[in-house]
C-alpha cells in the first residue's frame, strides 16, 4: 500500500484544511480519496481503502452517525473526514474502532481534498504550492535571519533549522531531534534523512561568511513526495538564507565597530560627563544609571572578534541573565549586567554563577578567558567595573588553574596581585630571575624572601629566621652579587619580592 | 366467536399488554389490581363479527402522564361522567366497549365496564402510542367521532372535529388542565367501524402472547431467540443514555452488545427503534421490548439506567398498520421527526437477522 496518503502525511501537509483526529485507527494509509456532498451521492461501488471526504457535516444524532460509518465501511472506505466530526458520540467512536475506520475532522473539506491530490497525484503541484508559500514568506520584512526562518516555517508549515555538524544554530517551530541531526549527510548538496517518525530534507548553504551550514526542513510524517517537493523548496530558500547571513554578518560587524567605538569613547577619562556620549549610550539602550557588573572575555588565540561576540551573545541570550549588554572591546568581548537597584548578595551570586556557566559553555568551543569586575554604581561605577573586568581578563588569559576566569569581587587587590604571580606567564620569569640564587644555595632565596617580608631590615630578619645578623647580611650581599640587582631600588625590591612569593609558593 | 376471560387469565393478559406497550403506555398493574377485586368474573369477550354492525361502541383510555396516573389511583366509576356525556351528545346508549390502546395499561380498560356493557375484542392501536390522533379510527378519519375528556374538578370537554390533529390538541390541553393525566373516551362509532378501521382480536392475541411468555418459564429457552411472535434482537449493557439535542423527549440508550456491537435503543414515550452497528434492526410500528435478563421484568423506556444489562426483543404489530400508506406514516419514527430510523420494507425487517461481525 502506498504511504503517500496517510494520517501522518496529511497531518504533515501544511494546508490540510485544519485536520484533526477524532476516532478509529490513528495511523492509517489510504489508496486514494474521494470527495462527495452527501454519502447518498456515492456510486454504488466499493472504494478500496480510500479516504472519504464529505463536504457536509457529521449528522447530529448518534444513530445517524452510526449509519454513516456503516455506509462508509460497506462502500469499502477506510476513513472519513468531514466538518464537525468532533461531535461524534462515544458509541460512534467505538463503532469507528470496531469497523477500523479512521474519523477525521476538517474545517475545510476542499482544502483537504486538494492536499490528498497533492500527495497522491500532483508532485509538481505540491512543489509549486510550497514555492508559492515561500514567495509569500519573502514578502514579509525580516529583521534578521531568525525572522526569515520563522516566516518560511510558518508559511510552509514545517520546522526549519540552520545547522552545522555541531548541531542546530537556529531553529524555527520545533527543535531538531538530535537523532535526526546525526542522520544528516553533510557531504551532499541535497540529502534526506529519517529517524523514528521524523523525516527531513536538507541542502548545503553556500555562504562565504560561514562554512559547513545546512538548511533543513523536518517534521513528523512527511512522506516521500512531500520530501521531494520540500527539497526543491529548500533549494529555493537557500540563496535567500545565504544572502541573509551575509547581510546579518555585515550588520553585525558594522554595529560591532560602532559599539566598540562608543565604549572606547565612554572609557576615555576626558569624556566623563560628556552629555553627547551619555545620549549615545542611552540610544543603544545602555543606560548608565543603577548598578553594574562588567565582564570581559578575552581571546587566547587569534579569531574574528565579531564571531566570538556572536557566539557569546547567543550563549548569554539563552542563559536567562537580565538583558546583558555586549560589545567587542580590546581583542575580546565586553559585557555588563545592569540592575535598576543593587541586587542582594544572593541574587548577584546567582547571576554571576549563570555568567560563569555561560562562559564555560563558550569555552567548550572557543579558547577564551574571562574577567569579571565588581558591582559598581552609576556611570563612573560602570567605567570602574569595565576597567576591572578588562584587567582581570588580561590576568585570566594566563591562569589555567583558575579555568581562565578571574573575578575581582572574589579577591582583594593584594590577593589579586598574588594570584597574578602564580600565572602561567609570571612563574617561568620568576624562576629565571632567581635561578642564580638557587644554583648556589636554596637558603639564599629563603633569606632574601624573609628579608623583603621584613621591610628589608636585617635585625628583624635575623630574629625571624633565628640566625645571626651577620649571616643574614652576608647572604643578602651575596644575593645582590649573584642577581646583579640594586636592592635600594623600590621597583627592584617589589619585583624580587613577587618572584620570591611565586617560586616559594610553588615549592 | 366469543371468549370467556377468567380472573386467572388477568396476569397473562396484563403481561401481553405490557409487551405491546413497547416500553410505554404505562403499567397495567394498577388496573389489574382493580379488576381482580371485581365480582363480575368471568367476563365474556365478544368478537366484532358476533355483534350487530350498527351497535354503537366506545373506547375508554387513561391519557397523559402514566407516572401521575400511578400517583392518582382511578376509581372504578371514573369513566361514568364521560360515558354519560357521550351518550347524551349522541342521544343513545352505547352498549359496547372496546380498547382504545392495546398496549400498556389501557388494554385492560374496557374490562372495567363488564358486565354492564358488551366487551368487544377490537383495539384502536394494537400497541402503545403517544397521541390520540394515532388511534386507528382517527387515523382513518372515521366520520362522527367524538372524544370526551376530563378537565379536572368534575369538568368535561367533548370534542368533535374532522381533523384528528385538532382533537389531539384540544384533548391534550384538557389533560394539562386536569393536572397532566385524565380519562378519555372515544365514541361515535359502531361495530361496523371497528371491523373496517380497528384491530380485531387484539385482546385474544395479547392473552396468548402473555401466556406463551409466562410458559417459557421466564424465557428459559430464550437462547433460541424466539418466543411466540417475539424475537430477541440484542442484548448487552447500557453504557450511556443521551437526550436528543432537538427533541428533549427523545433519548438514545447506547448498549454495548455481547459481541462488542454498538447498539442504540431510541425512545420517546415508547421505544421507537433499535439500531445495531449503524443498521436499523427494528422500528415502530413494530413493538420493542426491553427486558431485565435477571428479573425478567419488562422495562419501561423511563426505567433504563446506565450499566443496566438488558435484552431487546421485537414484536410485530398487526398488519392493519401496513395495509395503507397513510396508516404506516402515522407510527413510524419519521412521524416523530426522527430521521434515518424508518424501515422501508417491514417484511424484510421481520426476516432480518443480526449481522454483527
Amino acid at each position: 500500500m502506498s504511504a503517500e496518503l496517510s494520517t501522518e502525511t496529511l497531518f504533515a501537509h501544511s494546508d490540510n484544511g485544519g485536520l484533526a483526529y477524532v476516532a478509529g485507527p490513528v495511523n492509517r494509509e489510504w489508496e486514494g480519496s474521494e470527495i462527495v456532498d452527501d454519502i447518498g451521492g456515492l456510486e454504488n461501488r466499493t472504494h478500496s481503502d480510500a479516504l472519504l471526504i464529505l463536504t457536509s457535516t457529521l449528522p447530529a444524532t448518534p444513530w445517524q452517525q452510526d449509519a454513516l460509518l456503516r455506509t462508509v465501511r460497506d462502500r469499502g472506505f477506510a476513513g472519513i473526514a468531514c466538518q464537525n466530526a468532533r461531535v461524534a458520540d462515544d458509541g460512534a467512536k467505538r463503532l469507528a474502532e470496531r469497523f477500523r475506520i479512521t474519523v477525521l475532522e476538517t474545517d475545510d473539506p476542499f482544502k483537504l481534498a486538494k492536499a490528498c491530490w497533492h500527495l497522491l497525484e500532483a508532485r509538481d503541484a505540491l512543489t509549486l504550492h510550497y514555492i508559492r508559500k515561500v514567495a509569500h514568506a519573502i514578502e514579509y520584512p525580516a529583521a534578521e535571519l531568525n525572522d526569515l526562518l520563522a516566516h518560511f516555517s510558518a508559511n510552509i508549515g514545517h520546522s526549519i533549522a540552520l545547522i552545522d555538524e555541531g548541531g542546530p544554530l537556529l531553529e524555527s517551530r520545533e527543535s531538531l531531534p538530535a537523532d535526526l541531526h546525526r542522520e544528516i549527510d553533510f557531504t551532499k548538496w541535497l540529502s534526506t534523512a529519517a529517524s523514528g517518525r521524523y523525516t527531513a530534507v536538507s541542502v548545503r548553504v553556500d555562504s562565504p561568511a560561514r562554512q559547513g551550514l545546512r538548511l533543513i526542513i523536518y517534521g513528523v510524517g512527511i512522506g516521500d513526495r512531500q520530501l521531494h517537493a520540500l527539497g526543491t523548496v529548500a533549494e529555493v530558500m537557500m540563496p535567500a538564507v545565504a544572502a541573509r547571513i551575509m547581510i546579518d554578518e555585515h550588520a553585525t560587524v558594522s554595529d560591532s565597530a560602532e559599539a566598540s567605538q562608543l565604549i572606547r569613547d565612554f572609557l576615555e577619562p576626558r569624556s566623563r560627563h560628556d552629555p553627547h556620549i551619555e545620549r549615545r549610550m542611552h540610544q543603544r539602550g545602555w543606560g548608565t544609571a543603577g548598578a553594574h557588573v562588567a565582564f570581559h572575555v578575552a581571546l587566547r588565540e587569534p579569531a574574528a572578534t565579531y564571531s566570538v561576540h556572536r557566539a557569546i551573545r547567543r550563549q548569554l541570550e539563552t542563559s536567562g541573565l537580565p538583558a546583558p549588554r555586549t560589545s567587542t572591546h580590546e581583542q575580546g568581548v565586553l559585557g555588563w549586567l545592569t540592575f535598576a537597584e543593587a541586587p542582594s548578595p544572593a541574587a548577584l551570586q546567582s547571576h554571576l554563577t549563570t555568567l560563569r556557566q555561560a562562559f564555560f559553555s563558550v569555552r567548550e568551543h572557543l579558547d577564551v578567558a574571562m574577567g569579571v569586575g565588581s558591582l559598581k554604581f552609576g556611570a563612573a561605577g560602570l567605567v570602574d567595573s569595565i576597567n576591572e573586568a578588562t584587567g582581570a581578563s588580561r590576568m585570566a588569559t594566563g591562569l589555567s588553574k583558575s579555568g581562565y576566569l578571574v573575578q575581582v569581587e572574589r579577591y582583594g587587590v593584594e590577593e589579586l596581585l598574588l594570584t597574578w604571580t602564580t600565572s602561567d606567564a609570571f612563574l617561568p620569569a620568576a624562576e629565571t630571575l632567581l635561578a642564580p640564587l638557587n644554583a648556589e644555595s636554596g637558603a639564599l632565596v629563603e633569606t632574601l624572601a624573609e628579608y623583603l617580608d621584613n621591610g628589608s631590615i636585617v635585625q628583624a630578619t635575623s630574629q625571624a629566621m633565628g640566625l645571626h645578623r651577620n649571616t643574614v647580611s652576608m647572604r643578602i650581599q651575596r644575593a645582590q652579587q649573584l642577581l646583579g640587582i640594586d636592592l635600594s631600588s623600590s621597583e627592584s625590591r617589589l619585583a624580587l619580592h613577587l618572584a620570591c612569593r611565586a617560586v616559594l609558593g610553588r615549592r | 366467536m366469543s371468549l370467556t376471560l377468567e380472573r386467572d387469565s388477568l396476569a397473562a393478559l396484563s403481561l401481553g399488554f405490557s409487551l405491546f406497550g413497547s416500553g410505554g403506555g404505562g403499567s397495567p398493574h394498577l388496573l389489574r389490581l382493580l379488576l381482580e377485586q371485581s365480582d363480575d368474573w368471568p367476563i365474556e369477550i365478544s368478537s366484532v363479527n358476533e355483534l350487530e354492525p350498527s351497535t354503537p361502541c366506545f373506547a375508554p383510555a387513561v391519557a397523559g402522564s402514566t407516572l401521575l396516573f400511578s400517583e392518582r389511583l382511578p376509581g372504578q366509576d371514573a369513566f361514568a361522567p364521560l360515558l354519560e356525556s357521550a351518550e347524551r351528545w349522541l342521544g343513545t346508549r352505547i352498549p359496547a366497549v372496546c380498547s382504545a390502546e392495546g398496549g400498556g395499561m389501557n388494554g385492560l380498560a374496557p374490562l372495567l365496564f363488564a358486565p354492564g356493557r358488551t366487551v368487544v375484542d377490537a383495539d384502536c392501536t394494537g400497541r402503545a402510542v403517544p397521541s390520540l390522533d394515532q388511534f386507528s379510527l382517527l387515523v382513518d378519519e372515521v366520520p362522527g367521532l367524538i372524544v370526551v375528556c376530563d378537565t379536572g374538578a368534575n369538568g368535561i370537554v367533548l370534542v368533535q372535529s374532522d381533523r384528528p390533529a385538532d382533537i389531539e390538541k384540544m384533548v391534550r390541553s384538557a389533560l394539562v388542565q386536569a393536572g397532566g393525566v385524565g380519562n378519555v373516551l372515544v365514541a361515535g362509532f359502531t361495530i361496523d367501524d371497528l371491523r373496517r378501521h380497528a384491530i380485531a382480536g387484539h385482546l385474544e392475541r395479547a392473552l396468548e402472547l402473555g401466556e406463551t411468555w409466562m410458559e417459557s418459564s421466564c424465557r428459559a429457552d430464550s437462547s433460541a431467540g424466539v418466543i411466540g411472535g417475539l424475537r430477541r434482537i440484542g442484548a448487552g449493557r447500557v453504557t450511556s443514555i443521551v437526550q436528543d439535542l432537538d427533541d428533549e423527549h427523545v433519548h438514545t440508550a447506547q448498549i454495548v452488545g455481547e459481541r462488542g456491537e454498538v447498539c442504540r435503543l431510541i425512545a420517546r414515550s415508547e421505544f421507537l427503534a433499535f439500531v445495531v452497528d449503524g443498521r436499523v434492526h427494528a422500528a415502530a410500528p413494530e413493538c420493542l421490548v426491553a427486558v431485565d435478563p435477571l428479573t425478567s421484568e419488562i422495562l419501561e423506556a423511563t426505567a433504563l439506567s446506565v450499566n443496566q444489562r438488558i435484552e431487546v426483543w421485537s414484536l410485530p404489530v398487526d398488519d392493519w398498520w401496513y395495509r395503507r400508506e397513510h396508516r404506516l406514516r402515522r407510527v413510524t419514527p419519521a412521524e416523530y421527526r426522527l430521521a434515518g430510523l424508518d424501515i422501508a420494507r417491514p417484511d424484510s425487517t421481520r426476516a432480518g437477522g443480526n449481522d454483527v461481525r
